[in-house]
């Protein structure tokens, strides 16, 4: 039999002013199971806590209902106080009789009865509580970061330094990312490469980051502090441990292929370096474009040539054609999604002839331009002709806060790089005439505006506010004709090159990871974090952690910022133990389980597992459903697709909802 | 019960812990003063609503329910509000064909934020089941409900087969069986046999090339054999079952679900015209058009060529006639109907997809359905088995066959069958490709939330 | 005398005296196409024309309700208030055939020891009408039964010629016509003969062999016959066989409600359910359809009538008719004793 203390608050007069608390207290003395119910001026007060503390101990309570505020205010007091009298937290329960009853209603009478009615739904659901313990999970000491932009190389060298082991997982042959891709950055100017491979060096060198570039997550199993990680390795066909660097293999490579590093605008070999200061300085033998047989291609086509020239040139012999992709393992306790960003693709800039004239370029293009190690050693000329661009049109909003053709949202780094690239292009073409059409400048960020304002006034760029309509060639140049909103006028303004600020969007295969780490995409296909202002870092999958323009777009400070803020929360999960979950999860009844899973097909966390179980009586073998603790977050949706009950959740018992309707629509009659 | 200018209205309201009830503390720290009849009960998500939680609601004496939580969308868990919003949307849409008054369940999304619509919520709710006033019981209604009259049923769009047909049919199916028998590919071959009763027919079970002699095909073969399987292929390994288009789907069903290999039986298809109990064609067989089902492994003779005459369904005209009516009269209908079960559980018993280890209605900690054979414990079964079947129903009309009391389970059935065609694009037969409707979403599912 | 002869007008007369209020009746009427006993109110409510089918289901509810409120309690200020039910009211179950009778007779057997179960029965009166016709599933003939059977009865009515023949067979019986019969004719003899000749008639179309009484020792001894695997193949486990039958008796007792209200109350129950025998900790004396299947037919045919004497099946074919299997106890019954 239940022995329960329940305890009215008169919150001063808050409760008491409407709520008749003799009354109430005298109704729960009344009910079955009740061993006592005493009422105070305010719980929540030392004195308050006292009293339940020390009629816990003195009546031998079984469990507490404390009829107060809401519970998202002090349960955790009250189940903290229970504790310290040794009842397991989970057997008090709250009556909200302030926020719900007493703030809400007029008339003292009906209140009262309210009151009533919520306590005794209260001490109904007390009687079901069983004591819970939290959930108990190992974490093994080691980070996993997917990509190895400045995010991820920010977030593994916070958690390497906080004393944990970190493997870094990278899909292209070198570390870095679209910043090592950036000329100067806003607004300081500081040369990207400069900042950035310095961090680059010292992930590779760093004792306890396991860098495994050119390398793709292909599974990952387990949960938070357990995660199961399988990481395909793509072969290279170039030994890391013999290749020097010596570029002798380049040279003897007679296939020329567009280098995606420099966004197609020049070339490379089918064996290649990305760039001069790749991270690991090894080369990759691009296994698509490579004409030596042995190798398998990935577009499947078959090959008759079976050149060797770069194997021949190799010195030291590190080029090894029989070499294959290669799944390794890795265990790992959190997870760091650093994944990055792209542009959006030419389809949404199809009026503005991107695609379509050679010198229509998106940002990440003209970056590679300005760039001193681009392709034309930073020297700005015209793809089409090799021409100095005298005048240069940039267009903002390309695809961004376009919900009809494009994205809905900003995507914030725009305004400031369209910017930048209009400084530099004057500095670097001191006559050169450039005109940005804009619809609106956002630049609210430290030093931002200043940034603008210096490039409006004293660098003379023409800022119009407007839109463009469309961009058509005219003999060797290219006219723009847009809109000046601001005097209503249309306008047409020659260019010889014209700057696309295309919209930020997440990597094209994100989803896919997503879907491998079950996180949630927004509307925009960026990772969810698990709330927009509260834990912007923090996913719904417990132990995954998300940094930089993988959650949405940002800038470098940002992206980094977010970046350290992932790896403290990595570092704060791997410096505990044990991992501690709430115990309010969803368990299964294994031999009313039929086996359907469509409890699977609901949870959103992967959480039901299968589990063979040998039915008592028959010994029939069948398949039936474990819940793992670990991933459960206890929202019951598997308790309510599951047809035969066999699922329940913890603590939000079908029994204790079943009591609960019994006693408030039962208690008032 | 007191005079009815004392009754008060009792609504329950099942809300989640992250929007609305957190939305309902927001209203109380606004004072946004409310109807003081909804009692409130925290869930964690809305998604985690079983209905039957509602149906005990009314059962336990709540006039109106309240089911609340966070915008679609913004789920604290991901999902959970918009496998609610699907399987709230046939519960509400299957009471209100079961007679349940509109007014007395309330869908509404509520943000933590939305303390005022909180308490519009509370207070319109409440108007709303003032106005519709306490709850009619359950129960068969008092003598004097007028009988529904349900239109007559148009002629067959197929006549019977004619003797001969059903004797080739019978020969083509007996040497199939005997075959797949004699050649060890199974180890038992499920089908007809004549009955005891005049013209009865009955499921059989074969295990030998000689045995298939009893084997027989006629319109009257009206059982779904598909029941079997879970059981044979246990006992047997390997199972041939003769199968109608109508069965086949339950077939799907059960391979859907996990409750059978696939590759372990084989399917042997009768080219069926549409069974006819009592010499009248089956409802189910008006817009029948497939007279071999399309997931037979092998046809026993020939199936007709080109396609053949079909009609509208005829319930659907007779839940028209239902639909038409004011919801106390419906209310009366069925709980006239329902008012009849036994609770003989002859309706799950013959059901291929009720296939539970423990079924939900002989659990009792808590007791989900009342054990009493009245009216609220056969409204609550009837309910669930109807929600139960939302989605993976596959028309077979067993359980409406089956009932000793000719409860109109085959109405039910439809009735949820169509809305889920209407509102989710969803057939029983995509049971091959489509996860289970009420299991599944799209963001951009209709809603009938506030 | 034995009874009288009377028009349509006369038997009317006397239903609708029997409506005076000082009773509850109960007699078969038409509800959405079929036949089921209902309390009525007006006479023309009931359908007693000699040829309508035998009712869906039997009158048994009028005894064993299929769910019984023993108490009820609400916790009201100052304790806990309990409720019983009121004492059941007279009633007069009119229109039941033979067999439903003599299943009321086998219901005696097992629950006249019940108080609820015997203040009911004390204050009940059969009426039973005499069978024109067998249905395709009737096997009363089988089981020691007849279509002019007179078991259990208080009074019978007997269709003949387009008049009936209303006889008297218990102290009950007289009373219910005690204040109509006065003028009405006295039957003759021929028309007894003429009864007579009519169940011999009627008896004469039900082809189902009589069951032998040295059957009833010899399933028993049957037990571990291998015929029962077969027989039980088709069950499904539904408790519709149980539920239609007008002489089982089986009910289960449970607790409904919570802390603040709630009853105890008894249902029927079905040997055909699994859960029939589940025990507390999970252990089932009866896990398969074989034995359940083989437990309905022994309790019928061999072990209740060891105990107390006739068959427990009055052959009104129910379960045969609607078992959505197309089980036939008929059959086990005959195939376990020669198998």
């Amino acid at each position: 039999m239940s022995r329960i203390g329940v305890f009215v608050c008169h919150c001063g007069e808050n409760i008491a002013r409407r709520v008749d608390i003799e009354r109430v207290a005298g109704f729960a003395r009344q009910l079955p199971g009740v061993a006592v119910a005493a009422d105070y001026a305010y719980m929540c007060s030392a004195p308050g806590q006292k009293l339940l503390r020390e009629t816990i101990a003195s009546q031998r309570l079984t469990g507490v209902v404390v009829a107060a505020c809401s519970p998202q205010l002090h349960e955790p007091t009250f189940r903290g106080a229970a504790s310290e009298a040794g009842l397991n937290p989970f057997l008090c329960e709250m009556a909200n009789i302030r926020e719900q009853c007493a703030w809400v209603h007029e008339d003292g009478v009906a209140a009262t009865e309210k009151a009533c009615a919520l306590v005794a739904s209260a001490v109904e659901k007390t009687k079901h509580d069983g004591p819970l313990q939290p959930v108990e999970v190992p974490v093994t000491k080691r980070a996993l970061v997917i990509g190895a932009g400045v995010a991820g190389i920010r977030a593994a060298l916070d958690i390497a330094e906080a004393g944990y082991e970190v493997t870094v997982v990278e899909r292209n042959p070198s570390i870095g990312g679209n910043m090592s891709r950036l000329s100067e950055t806003f607004p300081t100017l500081d040369c990207s490469q400069c900042i950035l491979t310095p961090l680059m060096v010292q992930v590779s060198r760093h004792p306890r980051i396991e860098l495994l570039t050119y390398a793709e997550v292909e599974e990952v199993g387990g949960y938070v502090g357990n995660f199961r990680v399988r990481i395909r390795k793509k072969a290279r066909f170039v030994r890391e441990d013999l290749c020097t660097g010596c570029d002798d293999c380049v040279a003897a490579c007679p296939v020329a292929v567009p280098n995606e590093f420099d966004m197609s605008l020049a070339w490379r070999r089918a064996i290649y370096l990305p760039f001069p200061q790749a991270v690991p300085p090894v080369y990759t033998l691009d296994a698509d474009a490579c004409l030596n047989a042995r190798l398998t291609s990935g577009n499947g086509e078959y090959r008759v040539l079976a050149c060797e020239r770069c194997a021949q040139a190799c010195a030291p012999r590190a080029i090894d054609y029989d070499m294959r992709d290669q799944v390794v393992e890795r265990q790992v306790g959190a997870i760091v999604v650093a994944t990055g960003y792209e542009l959006i693709g030419a389809e949404h800039a199809a009026e503005y002839g991107y695609r379509r004239h050679p010198d229509v370029l998106d940002g990440l293009e003209f970056e590679r331009l300005l760039s001193a190690s681009g392709p034309t050693m930073g020297e700005l000329r015209r793809p089409s002709d090799g021409r100095v661009p005298k005048s240069i049109v940039f267009i903002q909003c390309v695809g961004s806060r376009d919900p009809r053709f494009g994205v809905p949202y900003c995507s914030r780094i725009c305004c400031m790089y369209t910017a930048k690239h209009a400084l530099l292009y004057r500095h670097k073409v001191p006559d050169g005439r450039a005109t940005v059409f804009y619809i609106d400048i956002r630049a609210a960020g430290k030093g931002y505006e200043e940034f603008v304002a210096r490039v409006m006034e004293e660098e003379h760029v023409v800022y119009v506010r407007g839109r463009v309509s469309r961009v058509v060639r005219d003999g060797d140049r290219l006219r723009v004709h847009g809109v000046d909103t601001l005097s209503g006028q249309a306008l047409q303004v020659e260019a010889d090159m014209v700057v696309l600020a295309t919209a930020v969007v997440p990597q094209q295969r994100q989803g896919e990871l997503a879907r491998k780490l079950r996180l949630p995409t927004d509307s925009g296909g960026f990772l969810q974090e698990a709330h927009p202002k509260l834990r912007p870092v923090e996913t719904l999958a417990a132990g995954v952690f998300l940094a930089g323009a993988a959650q949405g777009p940002k800038d470098i400070p940002d992206t980094v910022a977010q970046a350290s803020a992932a790896g403290g929360k990595a570092v704060d999960l791997l410096s505990q133990p044990r991992f501690l979950r709430e115990p309010t999860v969803a368990r299964v009844d294994q031999l009313s389980c039929t086996g359907c899973f469509d409890c699977e097909r609901v949870c959103a966390y992967g959480a039901i597992e299968r589990r063979e179980l040998h039915t008592p009586g028959d010994g029939r073998l069948r398949f039936v459903a474990e819940v793992n603790e670990a991933l459960c977050e206890g929202c019951g949706v598997c308790a309510a697709a599951c047809r035969a009950r066999a699922l329940d959740v913890l603590g939000f018992a079908d029994a204790q909802l079943f009591a609960q309707l019994g006693a408030v629509v039962g208690a008032a009659r | 019960m007191s005079a009815v200018a004392d009754w008060q209205p009792r609504l329950v309201a099942l809300v989640c812990n992250w929007c609305t009830y957190a939305g309902a503390d927001m209203a109380g720290m606004a004072r946004r003063t409310q109807a003081p009849n909804v009692r409130v009960v925290r869930l964690l998500c809305s998604g985690r609503i079983d209905p039957l939680i509602i149906v005990t609601a009314f059962e336990q004496g709540a006039d109106g329910v309240i089911v609340s939580g966070c915008h679609p969308g913004d789920c604290h868990y991901v999902q959970g509000n918009l496998l609610a919003r699907r399987r709230l949307t046939i519960f509400s849409e299957l009471m209100d064909f079961l007679g349940l008054d509109r007014r007395r369940l309330q869908l509404a999304w509520v943000s933590a934020s939305e303390g005022v619509k909180w308490s519009q919520v509370v207070d319109e709710a409440t108007a709303a089941v003032r106005e519709a006033g306490p709850l009619r019981g359950f129960g068969r209604p008092a003598a004097g409900a007028p009988p529904v009259r349900f239109p007559e049923r148009p002629s067959a769009p197929r006549p019977a087969p004619a003797p001969g047909e059903n004797e080739a049919t019978a020969t083509a199916l007996r040497e199939r069986a005997a075959s797949l028998l004699g050649g060890g590919e199974v180890a038992v071959v499920a089908g007809y046999a004549a009955g005891s009763l005049p013209g009865q027919m009955v499921p059989t079970f074969v295990s030998d090339a000689a045995g298939t002699e009893v084997l027989d095909w006629n319109e009257r073969c009206l059982a779904n054999l598909s029941v079997y399987l879970p059981e044979l292929l246990r006992r047997d390994g390997r199972v041939g079952m003769v199968v109608k288009s109508c069965d086949a789907k339950a077939v799907l069903g059960l391979v859907r679900e996990h409750q059978i290999d696939r590759d372990r039986v084989v399917l042997i298809g009768v080219p069926c015209t549409g069974v006819r109990p009592d010499g009248r064609l089956a409802a189910k067989c008006y817009p029948c058009a497939e007279a071999v089902s399309p997931i037979a492994d092998m046809t026993a003779g020939t199936a007709p060529a080109g396609p053949r005459a079909v009609a509208p369904d005829p319930r659907d005209a007779e839940i028209a006639a239902l639909a038409a009516l004011p919801a106390d009269q419906r209310w009366d209908f069925w709980q006239g109907q329902l008012g009849r079960c036994l609770r003989c559980y002859a309706c799950r018993a013959v059901c291929p997809l009720c296939y539970c280890e423990t079924c939900v209605t002989d659990r009792n900690r808590p007791q989900w359905i009342p054990v009493s054979i009245d009216g609220a414990g056969n409204t609550a079964w009837n309910v669930a088995r109807a929600m139960h079947l939302a989605g993976r129903c596959g028309d077979c009309d067993e359980c409406a066959r089956a009932c000793p009391a000719d409860i109109r389970l085959d109405l039910v059935n439809r009735r949820v069958a169509s809305v889920l065609e209407a509102r989710f694009d969803y057939r029983p037969e995509r049971a091959a490709t489509a996860p289970p409707p009420l299991l599944t979403f799209l963001p951009t599912d209709p809603d009938g939330f506030r | 005398m034995d009874g009288w002869r009377v028009s349509d007008e006369q038997l009317e007369g006397w239903l609708v005296s029997l409506l005076d209020g000082t009773r509850r009746v109960v007699a078969p009427v038409a509800e959405d196409g079929l036949t089921l006993f209902r309390e009525v109110t007006s006479a023309d409510e009931i359908r007693l024309a000699t040829r309508h089918p035998r009712t869906r289901l039997p009158a048994k509810e009028t005894l064993l309700p299929a769910t019984e409120v023993l108490f009820s309690y609400r916790l009201e200020a100052g304790g806990v208030a309990l409720e019983v039910p009121p004492q059941p009211s007279d009633q007069v179950v009119i229109g039941l055939r033979p067999c439903d009778a003599a299943g009321t007779a086998r219901l005696d057997e097992v629950l006249l020891a019940d108080s609820h179960y015997a203040d009911r029965r004390r204050r009940t009166a059969l009426v039973t009408v005499a069978c024109t016709s067998a249905g395709p599933a009737c096997f009363c003939t089988a089981v020691g039964g007849s279509p002019g059977g007179t078991e259990a009865a208080d009074l019978q009515v007997v269709p003949l010629q387009g008049s009936w023949l209303v006889r008297p067979l218990t102290d009950q019986g007289t009373t219910l016509v005690a204040g109509s019969a006065e003028g009405w004719p006295e039957a003759s003899d021929e028309d007894w003969m003429a009864a007579e000749g009519q169940r011999r008639a009627v008896e004469a179309t039900i082809t189902t062999e009589p069951i032998p009484s040295e059957w009833v020792r010899g399933l028993a001894e049957r037990f571990d016959a291998p015929a029962w695997q077969a027989l039980a193949e088709r069950c499904l486990g539904c408790g519709l066989c149980a539920y239609v039958c007008p002489s089982c008796a089986c009910f289960d007792i449970s607790d409904a409600g919570g802390a603040l209200c709630g009853s105890r109350c008894r249902t029927w129950d079905s040997c055909g359910f699994r859960q029939f025998t589940v025990h507390a900790g999970g252990y089932n004396p009866r896990p398969s359809h074989l034995a359940r299947h083989r437990q309905r037919v022994l309790h019928k045919f061999a072990w209740f009538p060891l105990e107390h004497g006739a068959l427990m099946c009055v052959g009104c074919g129910r379960c045969v008719e609607l078992c959505p299997a197309g089980i036939d106890i008929r059959q086990s019954v005959v195939r376990v004793m020669s198998g």
